[in-house]
């Protein structure tokens, strides 16, 4: 369904990536880890338009999509969510759920200035799908409260619920964990996978390999700008690429303790 | 006394659309426009030009409007390469280079001294008769932008652009064009300053190169931070109150006896007091834009 | 030839210290402050003010407002800026458009609207390269050449530059690093400021005193800015250069003779528009000026 090909980019002098390949087919679970500077943000950024590759090709459903605007991405069903969600502190969490959703009637300006009515009617199904994914989300109580007054874990709950009101057919997950508590990891985990069974394929971009481990099937790892290997989360630890990476690159970000039973079973091998 | 407020009132309604057509673009969608004169002076001297040749004053205004909702659109297409501040100030640029060219283009424009031919409304009627005619003109039609201000702001359209105000990428990465979404909203509001500047024109009977300078723009942005920013009826507010303010800042030199022309500097300031007392200390305005609750109403 | 070389260096010359200021004030703390051309404003003005004080030789005189001018600068950015750059640097832009408009009307009503002339001795011309200089303008070129260098030597050679340029880059690393930012800042505003005043000096030694010569700036300063792009002062040095030439080149284009038909030359009140129109087409084709960087957003 996705498919990058050699995408490589450029800043100024220092290679992001270079030659990148990836592939995620429908309804996938993928992981995209490295250390820091390896240019997981970059090629996210790539894929979903919001940077234009200096070489390479990435296609989505068939269609070439490397120079296309962001909004021209989304809309073919390809979603994405920004590590900081930093949501609108002039909108309530029900409205900006409503920009994730296709209004044409809304997004009309004759239809809006003309048809108050039936731009009104097409928005009340709208708000109805919205309530319901911000109840699954527990967010449904804070509806009407500013989207920028809620906490920062609750804002990336709410930052995933809007991308899915498009019902896209990828989502690209912009660290979703950094800086959300224990028990909000737990729920998003689940709602993730929820997320998935229900056939939306994910690419879960984290630092932390203890989250993607526990959630995805496959793991590509960045270092570097290029792509070590793609493999399972349980080959991880035992590659010697992949541990060279993260001790080579010092992990400053302290671990919460017990995140995920796959660190509880297989430690991590750090040299003694 | 009453002719007086009369007359402050049906200025002030003309700023009043001014004032939302600048509330689309800088309450509603973030746009720093500091340019807006420059729509408000294509209407004006459309509306002036035709009348030195005799044409047809309702396609004078029609034609007003048209202009300026293709360079509304230009000015907005600008914003594909300009980021916000540099657009900011390309808009003030472009005002006066508009500016400019009203006054030294004299075959034209009638350069530095204006237009004169203009013809009035209502000219069967007594002075106050006349402001009372004016008055409801002037309301009907700003009841009428408020109307499609509302509407654009409380559907799909408009939350896209209150997106775009405070979370561009945010808005881009939803699937909504941030260009097209500005170049729309441009394309809609300029027109309104512009119907502003054709009635001012047919109102004052006479358009000139003074009435684009920048100050123009700065009473406007007043107004609309006065009145609330992103507040449809908070910037109707700020109209009315910084138009009353600064009528009533006339009778200074009366009252003081300084020079007129100093006095004309100490106008400026009271507005510009207005101005930057309410950005530091109440930046949303005397009617703050509200958050909108919705609901599932059938 | 002649003409067109001294005009460029004499009219670069002028600019070119004002559109530095502007440019360190966005590198330091990155909003285009509108308020730089007031700056200069206030630098002749200061000289006539300082004139009837102090009295003294036109050296001193300038020393001084230039001085106070930079002083000013400082104030304003601790009085003003710093409260409105803490909600945006929109509002921070709106405030400096608004303090622009103040400023003019504050001189305005201290000194009345008319302009005013430098009190200088009378000189003979001097005939350089066929082209008649009075000497105040090769004391200009001189001297501002002289200080321009200084100011790029600070920039590039001194810790003092060092610091600019790392709290431009990055303040959070810079203060990281033990640089003291809020002086930095300060050193900059103070800079802005002194730098706008001497262009405002040059500008009325070289010409008049008077309350237009701000908003006349605008749209050169700022061609100027963005086209070295905005951070640059050393792409605004050649920028103002580059602007100079294409004023002086393109006021004396015949366009009349060059469609076959009669001479008609611009007016040169559209002198300031030569430098906006370059500018547009300049950004057209590379938005991030001749050495900006990457200044544009998504």
């Amino acid at each position: 369904m996705l498919s990058a090909e050699g995408v490589s980019k450029h800043f100024s002098g220092l290679a992001a990536l270079q030659g990148v390949d990836m592939e995620i087919s429908s309804g996938e679970l993928v992981g995209l880890v490295g250390p820091n500077g390896s240019g997981k943000s970059t090629l996210l950024n790539a894929l979903s338009g919001f940077i234009r590759p200096d070489a390479g090709i990435v296609t989505f459903h068939g269609e070439r999509i490397e120079r296309r605007r962001p909004w021209d991405i989304a809309k073919r069903g390809l979603q994405r969510t920004f590590q900081l969600p930093a949501q609108p502190q002039r909108m309530t969490v029900l409205e900006v759920m409503l920009t994730g959703a296709d209004l044409p009637r809304g997004a009309s300006l004759t239809q809006s200035l003309l048809r108050p009515r039936r731009v009104r009617a097409e928005q009340a199904e709208a708000i109805e799908r919205a309530r319901g994914l911000l109840d699954e989300l527990t967010l449904l109580e804070l509806e009407h409260h500013a989207a920028g007054s809620l906490s920062g874990g609750q804002q990336k709950l709410l930052a995933l619920g809007v991308a899915l009101m498009s019902d896209p057919d990828l989502l690209l997950l912009d660290e979703p964990t950094a800086g959300v508590n224990r028990s909000l990891r737990r729920a998003l985990m689940s709602r993730l996978r929820a997320v998935n069974d229900a056939g939306t394929a994910l690419m879960i971009v984290e630092h932390d390999i203890g989250f993607v481990s526990e959630l995805c099937a496959r793991v590509y790892v960045l270092n570097k700008g290029e792509v070590l290997t793609s493999c399972e989360p349980a080959e991880l630890a035992g590659d010697p690429r992949v541990v060279e990476a993260y001790l080579g690159t010092r992990k400053r970000r302290p671990r919460p303790a017990a995140t995920s039973r796959e660190a509880e079973r297989e430690p991590r091998k750090v040299p003694s | 006394m009453f002719d007086f407020l009369l007359g402050v009132a049906v200025v002030a309604t003309l700023y009043g659309i001014l004032a939302t057509s600048l509330n689309l673009q800088a309450g509603v969608t973030g746009l720093l426009n500091f340019g807006l004169v420059a729509f408000f002076g294509l209407g004006a001297y459309a509306t002036g030009i035709a009348s030195i040749h005799g044409w047809s004053w309702e396609l004078a205004i029609v034609a007003g409007m048209v202009l300026a909702a293709v360079a509304g659109a230009a000015v907005g297409l600008l914003g594909r390469t300009l980021a916000s501040d540099y657009w900011a100030i390309a808009t003030l640029a472009l005002a006066e280079l508009l500016r400019l060219v009203t006054l030294n283009t004299d075959s034209l424009t009638r350069g530095a001294q204006g237009i004169t031919t203009v013809k009035p409304f209502f000219p069967d009627l007594g002075p106050t008769q006349r402001d009372l005619a004016w008055l409801a003109l002037g309301l009907v039609v700003l009841a009428v932008c408020v109307l499609i201000a509302r509407r654009v702001t409380e559907a799909q359209v408009g939350r896209v652009l209150r997106l775009l105000r405070e979370r561009e990428a945010l808005a881009a990465a939803m699937g909504h064009n941030v260009v097209a979404a500005k170049v729309r909203v441009m394309a809609l509001s300029a027109p309104m300053a512009a119907l502003a500047g054709s009635l001012y024109t047919h109102y004052f009977i006479f358009i000139g190169p003074q009435q684009l300078a920048p100050f123009g723009t700065y009473l406007v942005w007043t107004m609309v931070v006065v009145g609330g920013l992103g507040s449809a009826w908070g910037v109707i507010a700020g109209a009315f109150v910084v138009e009353l303010l600064y009528e009533v800042t006339r009778f200074i030199d009366d009252v003081t006896g300084i020079s007129p022309e100093s006095a004309g500097g100490i106008r400026i300031l009271v507005v510009g007091a207005a101005l930057l007392g309410f950005l530091f200390f109440r930046p949303a305005g005397l009617i703050p834009e509200r958050l909108r609750k919705l609901h599932a109403v059938r | 030839m002649g003409e067109v070389l001294s005009e460029t260096l004499v009219v670069g010359t002028e600019l070119a210290p004002i559109a530095i200021g502007m440019t360190l004030v966005f590198a330091a703390v990155r909003f285009a402050n509108v308020a730089q051309i007031q700056f200069a404003t206030l630098g002749a003005y200061g000289t006539l003010l300082a004139g009837s004080i102090v009295g003294g030789p036109l050296l001193l005189q300038t020393t001084l407002s230039i001085l106070g001018v930079g002083v000013v600068a400082v104030g304003l950015y601790h009085a003003i800026f710093k409260r409105l750059l803490t909600r945006s640097p929109s509002t921070a832009m709106i405030g400096s458009l608004a303090l622009s408009i103040l400023i003019g009307a504050l001189i305005q009503t201290i000194t009345g609207p008319q302009p005013k002339e430098l009190d200088l001795p009378l000189e003979r011309g001097i005939d350089i390269m066929g082209a008649l200089v009075t000497p105040n303008q090769v004391r200009i070129v001189v001297i501002g050449a002289v200080i321009l260098a200084a100011v790029m030597a600070i920039l590039r050679l001194t810790s003092l530059g060092r610091a600019i340029r790392g709290v431009s880059a990055n303040p959070e690393l810079a203060a990281a690093a033990g640089i003291n930012v809020g002086r930095v800042i300060d050193v900059v505003w103070l800079m802005a400021g002194a730098l706008g005043a001497l262009g405002g000096v040059f500008l009325a030694i070289d010409n008049q005193v008077s309350l237009e010569m701000g908003f006349q700036l605008l749209l050169p300063v700022f061609a100027i800015a963005l086209l070295g792009g905005f951070g640059s002062p050393g792409g605004a040095i050649l920028a103002s250069y580059v602007l100079a030439l294409a004023e002086s080149l393109v006021l004396r284009i015949d366009f009349g003779k060059l469609f076959g038909g009669a001479s008609a030359l611009l007016d040169s009140s559209y002198r300031p528009a030569v430098g906006f129109v370059l500018l547009l087409l300049v950004l057209l084709f590379r938005p991030q000026g001749l050495f900006g960087r990457e200044a544009q957003r998504v």
